[in-house]
């Protein structure tokens, strides 16, 4: 386990415990992880701030459920994951949104230049948005490799699944997201500019 | 957790609903590894044959190449290093905090402590009186004349006090829409007199809309200004009820 990993378990094995000041400080170390996690899907600071708000909220409020400290971790992401699937579930119009993705990510190639790429914020939040919509098991675990970068011996860990599992799972969610994209600009009609090659 | 090389690479215990043959999803995590630059020597070939036979998996490699770049793109644009938060404010961009102030705002947040508080007397009606101290910057005529510390910006909240306002009508808050919210009451304060109570939030003083930052600034300057034994009302929420109450700036005595 890294250092940080063993300090986040034994905070939360106090935490679990009922012990405050191990509470005050695992919120205190994941709150800047949640406002970067979820700028990182929307690039919107102020929405980061909220988000990572409401899930330190909800955390405090649901984690009787947590049974294993070592996984306190990834349950509370998936707690942050949530929240923002909410959040892109009640504020964006669906069609909409598949209209300007299709319209960005055909024309864009992202290997170009990757960080001009998630420089346009819309793109990103455009990215988060289509990520939102797939269902939890497989969305948690792409956000935590790519959007957080966990390395796969660390998801493994901190969801509590063996780390084959994490590799199918991150395919298939990427395969998702890829096909998901895919027929999003194909059904935004014959399109204007043609397949990226 | 790991058997071994080969055991758990394959995909099958996912649900094939794509209904792809054994083979596509197996190059398929082997993208993945590959991607992560932690396949084998020996994969790496086994994916290269696959590859070369199917135009399937070769075009979907492609594409995931591609959605890799664009989440790395994402993680370089918001690297993990404490960075300023950057805040668009009516078209202009403005620094939120520097650095250091950030990292100073999470030890504090750690420590159970917000900004522009003090501490009053230990538990409830104890006879421990601690002097009344401002946390940050110069003396803060809020807490010295009002008796409370108040939270202007999300961050001031505590998330284990949920009582304190971490929850309004079943949401969480957004502070930005309702005022000052009072964190804690000194008690014999006036606030204390008044019978305030945290989670209230002032609204409105002298008939002013007080909202976030410039809100606290605001009435911290007309609780300064205000004349001996002359009076300014607040207007108080409390649990979707608004009130008036009345704070007297103390004469000249």
């Amino acid at each position: 386990m890294s250092e940080e990993k063993e300090k986040l378990t034994d905070w939360a094995v106090g935490a679990l415990n009922g012990d405050r000041e191990a509470l005050e400080r695992l919120l205190a170390a994941l709150r800047p992880r949640f406002v970067r996690f979820v700028l990182r899907h929307t690039g919107d600071a102020d929405l980061a701030e909220e988000v990572a708000q409401e899930t330190l909220v909800k955390i405090y409020e649901k984690m009787e459920n947590v049974r294993d400290p070592k996984a306190f971790e990834g349950w509370a992401f998936q707690v942050a994951s949530n929240s923002l699937r909410d959040y892109f579930r009640k504020s964006k119009r669906t069609e909409e949104m598949k209209e300007r993705l299709a319209d960005y990510v055909l024309t864009t190639n992202p290997m170009e230049d990757p960080a001009k790429w998630a420089a346009q914020n819309e793109l990103t939040e455009m990215l988060g948005w289509t990520i939102s919509r797939m269902d939890e098991k497989h969305r948690i675990v792409l956000q935590l490799h790519e959007i957080e970068g966990m390395d796969h011996a660390a998801i493994a860990e901190a969801l509590d699944i063996p780390e084959g599992t994490v590799w199918s799972r991150l395919y298939y969610a990427r395969k998702t997201l890829r096909d998901t994209l895919k027929k999003q600009s194909e059904s935004a009609g014959g399109h204007r500019g043609g397949r990226r090659t | 957790m790991d058997d071994g090389p080969e055991k758990n690479l394959d995909a099958s215990n996912e649900p094939a609903a794509d209904g792809l043959p054994m083979e596509c999803r197996r190059a398929g995590v082997l993208i993945e590894k590959s991607l992560a630059g932690v396949a084998t020597e020996t994969e790496l070939k086994e994916l290269k044959a696959h590859l070369d036979a199917c135009g399937d998996c070769r075009e979907y490699g492609t594409d995931a190449e591609s959605l890799s770049a664009m989440f790395r793109g994402i993680r370089l644009r918001y690297p993990d290093v404490p960075q300023p938060v950057v805040r668009k404010r009516r078209g202009r961009l403005i620094r939120f905090l520097p650095i250091s102030l950030a990292a100073a705002a999470s030890l504090l947040l750690a420590a159970g402590l917000c900004f522009y508080s003090f501490r009053p007397g230990a538990g409830n009606g104890e006879n421990e009186q601690e002097e009344p101290v401002a946390k940050v910057g110069t003396p803060d005529s809020i807490a010295e004349r009002l008796g409370v510390a108040i939270a202007v910006k999300r961050r001031d909240f505590d998330p284990l006090k949920p009582e304190m306002g971490g929850r309004v009508d079943g949401r969480v808050a957004s502070m930005r829409t309702l005022g000052l919210l009072i964190v804690e009451v000194a008690p014999g304060s006036w606030a204390d007199d008044a019978i305030l109570k945290p989670g209230d939030r002032i609204l409105e003083a002298n008939g002013v809309v007080l909202q976030g930052n410039e809100g606290r600034r605001a009435l911290s300057y007309m609780l300064k200004s205000l004349a001996p034994d002359s009076v300014m009302p607040l207007r108080i929420y409390r649990d979707g009820r608004t009130f008036t109450v009345e704070y007297r700036q103390p004469g000249n005595d």
